[in-house]
């Protein structure tokens, strides 16, 4: 990567300033198998709560016009079950 | 594991049906030599450069031509995305992303299944439900199994693939919703008749709307007959990351992705 992309932010030092979006990137992992994601400057994860969440019953996507309104109910692992399944890849990936 | 990816694709065939079913073929050979029985693609149905509609869509492969390079996606055109698939040209380029989620599970990888001789086999299907059947079918047959379809649809003129499963060699018996014809009423009651009838299967696959695998899932428990499911829900991403398609699951807490857990589960794992 050029070190002309080199950014800071936060007092982080990343490689590029660009970086994935949170809540339509997953955990990295998702995407792994379409390109390096050591490529991006970071992976902004999905929003992890304390306790794990199951998120909404029900439908949860409705198509408009160019775009798509979601109510997922913030679905996630929980910040135990994100440290235990998710963090190991994202650190063999190069996260810190 | 499966090796998912982007593909442009070509449009290599238009078959008109019916007024409202097509089916369309599409050379993408990438796509095509990984692609499984009960697995989906997700097809981008607009112009290339267009973002409206922005979601692409989730097609079953209908067909699998994996030397050829091609498959084929089964449809009613009921949205904006399956119009403007109708709509697409031979020579046109689409793009697809696939294959994706976990197809059917063969008899002799099943775990939940009695071991049989030879065993035997009964897809049901409903409606557009019909269109992951003809490579599962495929397989089947090919493994030596014995093979019977329950078909149900509104109109007779709506029994797509029905032919050419029965020149495959399965036993094809069809219900539609017409007051006429060889059997009228809903496919749930031909399955409960055939059952009651004395027939005897191995495993069962189903596929068709919501309300009619409920119904297959209560009539299938009763009879003590192995049932693997292949769920259609509202779906954006293909891939789990959205979360969009959850589907609760029966024994605990909590939601299956159709799009990565499925679309292929058995019926005891979800509630419906």
């Amino acid at each position: 990567m050029s070190a002309k992309l080199t950014t800071a932010l936060c007092g982080m030092s990343l490689s590029s300033p660009v970086l994935s979006a949170s809540g339509c990137y997953g955990y990295g992992r998702e995407f792994d198998k379409f390109y390096d994601l050591r490529l991006l400057g970071a992976v902004v994860v999905k929003g992890i709560t304390l306790r794990p969440r199951h998120g909404n019953a029900g439908r949860r996507l409705v198509e408009t016009p160019a775009g798509l309104l979601n109510s997922i109910g913030l679905e996630n692992p929980g910040v135990e079950g994100f440290i235990a399944n998710e963090l190991p890849f994202l650190r063999e990936k190069g996260g810190c | 594991m499966v090796s998912t990816k982007f593909e442009q694709g070509t449009v290599i065939a238009q078959e008109t049906l019916t007024p409202s079913i097509v089916r369309t073929l599409i050379h993408a050979p990438n796509i095509a030599a990984e692609a499984l029985p009960g697995q989906f693609v997700n097809i981008k149905c607009g112009a290339p450069a267009c973002y409206d509609p922005l979601l692409l869509r989730p097609f079953s492969f209908n067909r699998v031509d994996s030397e050829g390079g091609t498959f084929s996606v089964l449809y009613r055109v009921v949205g904006r995305g399956t119009e403007l698939l109708r709509h697409v040209r031979i020579g046109d380029k689409l793009t697809a992303l696939g294959p994706l989620g976990k197809g059917f599970v063969l008899p002799e990888q099943s775990k939940q299944m009695e071991p049989a001789a030879r065993p035997s086999v009964l897809l049901i299907a409903g409606g557009m439900g019909i269109a992951p059947f003809y490579p599962l079918a495929t397989a089947l047959v090919t493994h030596g199994l014995e093979v019977s379809l329950l078909y149900g649809a509104r109109l007779s003129s709506d029994l797509a693939d029905k032919s050419e499963l029965k020149a495959l060699g399965l036993r094809v018996l069809c219900c539609t919703e017409e007051q006429r014809g060889e059997c009228s009423g809903l496919v749930t009651d031909l399955l409960q008749a055939t059952i009651d009838a004395g027939d005897r299967f191995d495993l069962a696959y189903a596929c068709g709307p919501r309300a009619m695998l409920s119904a297959v899932k209560r009539v299938c428990k009763d009879a003590e007959l192995p049932l693997q499911l292949s769920l259609e829900e509202h779906m954006a991403c293909g891939l789990g990351v959205c979360l969009g398609c959850s589907c609760e699951r029966a024994s605990d807490e909590g939601y299956w992705h159709v799009c990565t857990d499925g679309p292929v589960v058995w019926a005891e794992e979800v509630k419906l």
